[in-house]
């Protein structure tokens, strides 16, 4: 099997959208989408499950609330108690916005962690060249050639039929 | 039936995705303006005069400014309340408006967020210089010390302030980068050498796959959830510098949210002010449109209404309450030595918003920019009232006193907008103003807004 | 556009409803008779709850007009069947007057007699002009709201022409009149039962019970709709909104509430502190905890999953725990001064309160089936039904 990739640019998001779609339908395999911006139902044609960021965000969230409650009694109540006007040792209403800000503290970094190891995103990782015009106004479609009977020839009518204004094929891998 | 009338569109002009690129990265691309270059020099004029009398404080000591024994806090934390409320717009816009699906955020929200970002700086300064010794400011964290340890007092107001201006900061920052880093990455890669290489190194290496666009949406929306109850937190926090307090004036419940929605306000007309000159200066007439301009009068307009209402509120639970010390001090901020600062901030926080009603005032944008400075004003008075006239005279008249700010305590306050100023100047400059991936897919929206419109109308 | 059908809810369900608010009614004639302070206080919770859930729907129709909110247009004539019941709760309202002398201290002229802060409030706090403001709100009330409901009426009319100019006007001066009046009515109704205790931000206590409970009865009717004659009209993405809005308005509702327990708490000051001694002694401080659960803690942590925001189950539910909530937080603002000896729970307080409810439903539902059940003139509709989260 040829592991050739083959993209087609779009302007028009609608465009792609529909290209994926028959390419689901027809069983065309899709490698990936590249795009300016995010595309309003793009994940469910492609697949995508939705993201589950929000376990890592409630987990870290609830472990900063017990940190910021644990280190807040420990000092004040056990490691050195300290009488400050008269407020009791368990003074839990004055105990609150800290905790509350730890909480929204650990919850932030760690989704903000999360997302930029998960998408494999560092400072200075190269990308690949190539794609320049999509992060400007284009938006690219790259499917894999899975049929051999499926020709090149093939990709390109696709393409132009769903209103693509560029198409190229690559036997690298443009990832 | 309601009447056809066409709606303003957000984004004028026409323009294809192509052209937000071109227009947004122009201002990095290319040489800025001699306005730029004007008001650069300008707002280093004030750094440098601000600095100086900073630092002539700092090697001094506190006593170079004109508080007293009875008046404690002066300027110092009025400048402090009133830049951390400044920074509660940004996050409002970014985060609140965001979870409210207001698309009129788009082009905004970048520069709000940066603005945020320099007004806590701004904010964190004075706190730091009134400790008169800031460098111990490390004793304000909770770390194993050779102190005993000895640590820092969880139940007091001031130390939530730490913490909440930090998380503050620190989640700010974040969403305002991982909103950047698509952009810098268009920046990347229309850019050569060295200028590519450095774009390089700040957008991570962003692509733009489904897959991590998924991912990234998921992301914001989630920091957009958590800064929407910390935006609340924070002021509430600095609200409650004063509402623990047992002084009349001071201690009122309806602080916090009072706090909160006056920070709003005037938030949103630091971004009106800011927003009209950037479209002038930066060309951005057509991302910033009159729509934008609108809907923040209007948000301004409402929320001085609530401060209005705040006003009203507290002067009548004043006289309910029986307390002889609650109506005093609210007689003396009418009637007393600094009457003259409760009535210029009535009158710019309550009145002059509402001239937003009139249909001419909200399509002058001279008048528009000039009204947004009166809040502004009118909001740093707020701040110096609540402060000086509750403490100036306290339940013990022999102890009374006034309180004049000495030319060192001005300078402090000239350092806060040097340093903003500056600091927005050189975003402006150097950073995508506009958030270009989120303008992007408003302009189909358009097209097919359009192409709806004419269908019903047909 | 598809039109709704016709709606009439089931026969025997409105039978059920009036029968319940006729024997709340009685029960509370009763009382007056068996025990009349109890009675008096039952009732004031009764007509509270109900002055809320019709003014709530008054205030989101506001705000969804004033912010443009688009996604919501297939709901509106939910609120706007809620405003309805404003005269039903002013004639209640009139029912309190001749009660003021069993529930407010400062009616009582022996005790005014020898007790300086009240004769320094009586200019405000005075049976006459208690009253008349009482006349004043609802007049107002009732004339802000019904110029919404008759103008988003007129739309579903063919070839009336409605400006937009004039739809946001009706918006905008309800805002400010409630803003004033609700206040205000929360002093005149529930603070003054303490007349000594005083708190600026007690208007925004009474405010989020409103919005929790009012948002509670528009989720219960979007589903029973959706259910039924709505089934195309409203979706899983409204619902999911409405989970959204009520997390934040628990949010919101705790917010609130620990604002000013922490201030008072904070400073223990003799002016406001009694307040809550009283609140956190006995059995009053298990009511304070299972308040602040329903309120806020059951609300927002079940909705937080998207899962349950999505299952009209789990809506149902957490809009049941909002009016329970309700009654417990009313409960708790009213109550803890009137009732000495710990809190009591019987007929005369269960009686108006559920009848009161049923009463505020079955005008509700009457009212949804005065006009179509969709606003079908406004150019929004189908956008909200397409609406996607």
């Amino acid at each position: 099997m040829s592991p050739s990739l083959h993209t087609g640019f779009f302007e028009d998001e609608h465009d792609l959208l529909s290209a994926a779609k028959e390419c689901r339908e027809r069983g065309i395999p899709v490698v990936d989408v590249v795009s300016p911006f995010p595309i309003h139902g793009l994940d469910d044609v492609l697949g995508i499950r939705p993201s589950r960021l929000a376990w890592v965000t409630f987990l870290m969230g609830a472990a900063g609330l017990a940190f910021g409650f644990g280190l807040q009694y420990w000092t004040a109540a056990f490691d050195w108690p300290l009488n400050v006007g008269g407020k009791p040792l368990d003074s839990l209403p004055a105990f609150i916005p800290v905790a509350f800000e730890l909480t929204i503290l650990f919850a932030g970094v760690s989704t903000v962690v999360a997302l930029l190891l998960r998408s494999k995103l560092w400072p200075s990782k190269q990308v690949p060249s190539g794609l320049e015009s999509t992060t400007d106004d284009q938006h690219a479609l790259i499917l894999a050639q899975a049929d051999a009977a499926f020709e090149d020839s093939d990709f390109t009518e696709l393409f132009e039929r769903h209103g693509a204004i560029n198409s190229q094929r690559e036997t690298e891998a443009t990832r | 039936m309601v009447d056809a009338t066409l709606e303003v569109p957000l984004i004028t002009g026409d323009l294809v995705p192509a052209d937000v690129t071109r227009d947004v990265c122009s201002p990095l691309e290319g040489k800025p303006t001699g306005l730029w270059y004007a008001g650069f020099c300008l707002a280093l004029v004030a750094l440098a005069i601000g600095g100086t009398a900073v630092l002539y404080q700092v090697s001094t000591g506190i006593g170079t400014w004109g508080l007293n024994r009875t008046v404690g806090w002066g300027f110092d934390i009025t400048n402090f309340v009133f830049w951390v409320g400044i920074g509660h717009a940004g996050t409002l816009i970014s985060a609140v408006l965001l979870l409210f699906r207001q698309k009129w955020r788009t082009s905004i929200n970048r520069s709000a967020e940066a603005m945020t970002i320099f007004a806590v700086i701004c904010a964190g300064i004075y706190p730091f210089i009134h400790m008169g010794r800031p460098w111990l400011a490390h004793w304000v964290f909770p770390y194993p010390n050779a102190r005993g340890p000895l640590w820092v007092n969880f139940r007091s107001a001031l130390l939530w302030d730490v913490f909440a201006i930090g998380t503050y900061f620190t989640i700010s920052l974040l969403f305002w980068y991982v909103g950047l880093i698509p952009d810098l990455a268009t920046v990347r890669d229309r850019a050569k050498g060295v200028r590519k290489k450095i774009f390089n190194l700040l957008s991570f290496g962003w692509r733009g796959t489904a897959r991590t666009w998924s991912r990234y949406e998921t992301a914001c929306v989630l920091l957009a959830a958590l800064a929407t109850p910390l935006v609340v937190s924070v002021h509430s926090v600095v609200s409650s510098d004063f509402a623990t307090a047992v002084i009349p004036g001071w201690h009122a419940t309806v602080f916090p949210p009072y706090f909160v929605i006056g920070a709003v306000f005037s938030g949103f007309a630091m971004v009106l002010t800011l927003m009209l000159v950037a479209r002038k200066t930066m060309r951005f007439e057509n991302y910033i449109t009159m729509r934008h301009i609108h809907a923040i009068c209007k948000v301004v307009t409402f929320t001085g209404s609530i401060v209005g209402l705040a006003y009203m509120t507290e002067f009548f639970i004043a006289w309910y309450s029986g307390s002889q010390y609650e109506l005093f001090i609210f007689k003396n901020r009418m009637g007393g030595p600094f009457a003259w600062a409760y009535w210029t901030m009535f009158s710019c926080n309550v009145i002059a918003p509402q001239l937003f009603w009139f249909r001419k005032v909200r399509n002058n944008l001279l008048l528009i920019f000039l009204l947004s400075l009166v809040v502004n004003v009118g909001m740093w008075f707020e701040r110096f009232v609540i402060i000086v006239t509750s403490l100036h005279r306290d339940f013990l008249p022999s102890s009374w006193s006034g309180y004049t700010p000495t030319l060192i305590e001005v300078g402090s306050l000239v350092f806060g907008f040097g340093l903003f100023f500056t600091l927005f100047l050189l975003f402006c400059r150097f950073v995508p103003m506009i958030a270009m991936f989120e303008v992007k897919p408003l302009l189909g929206k358009r097209k097919r807004e359009l192409q709806q419109t004419n269908r019903e109308v047909a | 556009m598809r039109y709704p059908p016709d709606f009439r809810s089931p026969q025997t369900f409105m039978v059920g409803l009036r029968s319940v608010a006729i024997l709340g009614v009685l029960l509370f004639l009763l009382g007056l008779f068996v025990a009349p302070d109890r009675a008096w206080a039952g009732y004031l919770i009764g007509f509270v709850f109900f002055v809320g859930l019709g003014l709530s729907g008054g205030l989101f129709l506001s705000v969804l007009t004033l912010a443009g909110t688009r996604w919501a247009t297939a709901l509106r004539r939910i609120p706007e069947a809620m405003t309805t019941t404003l005269p039903a709760a002013a004639l209640m309202g009139i029912v309190l007057v001749p009660g003021v002398h069993a529930l407010y201290e400062w009616a009582n002229e022996a005790a005014v007699a020898d007790n300086h802060l009240l004769q320094h409030k009586a200019g405000y706090l005075n049976w006459g002009f208690w009253s008349l403001r009482l006349v004043v709100y609802f007049a107002l009330w009732i004339w802000a709201t019904r110029g919404m409901v008759r103008l988003s009426r007129k739309l579903d009319e063919k070839d009336s022409i409605v400006s937009k100019r004039q739809i946001l006007l009706r918006a905008i001066y309800f805002l400010p009149i409630f803003a004033v009046t609700f206040s205000l009515a929360s002093i005149d109704w529930i603070k003054s039962i303490e007349p000594a205790w005083f708190s600026t931000i007690f208007g925004l206590i009474t405010l989020s019970g409103l919005a929790t409970s009012g948002l509670a009865v528009c989720i219960l009717l979007a589903i029973y709709l959706k259910r039924g004659p709505l089934r195309h009209f409203i979706t899983m993405e409204h619902l999911d909104d409405l989970g959204k809005i009520a997390m934040a308005f628990a949010l919101f509702w705790g917010y609130i509430w620990y604002c000013q327990y922490m201030l008072i708490w904070y400073t223990d000051m003799p002016e406001e502190t009694p307040y809550y001694v009283i609140r956190s002694q006995g059995a009053w401080a298990h009511l304070s905890s299972l308040n602040l659960a329903l309120n806020w803690a059951i609300p927002f942590f079940v909705l937080m999953p998207k899962a349950m925001r999505r299952s009209e189950t789990a809506l149902k539910r957490v809009a049941w725990v909002f009016l329970a909530g309700q009654a417990v937080n009313l409960y708790m603002l009213i109550e803890p001064a009137l009732m000495e000896g710990g809190p009591q729970l019987g007929l005369w307080e269960i009686g108006p309160l559920v009848g009161s409810l049923c009463f505020f439903l079955w005008l509700t539902l009457r009212a949804l089936g005065d006009a179509a059940l969709v606003p079908i003139g406004d150019p929004h509709l189908e956008e909200s039904m397409n609406h996607h989260c």
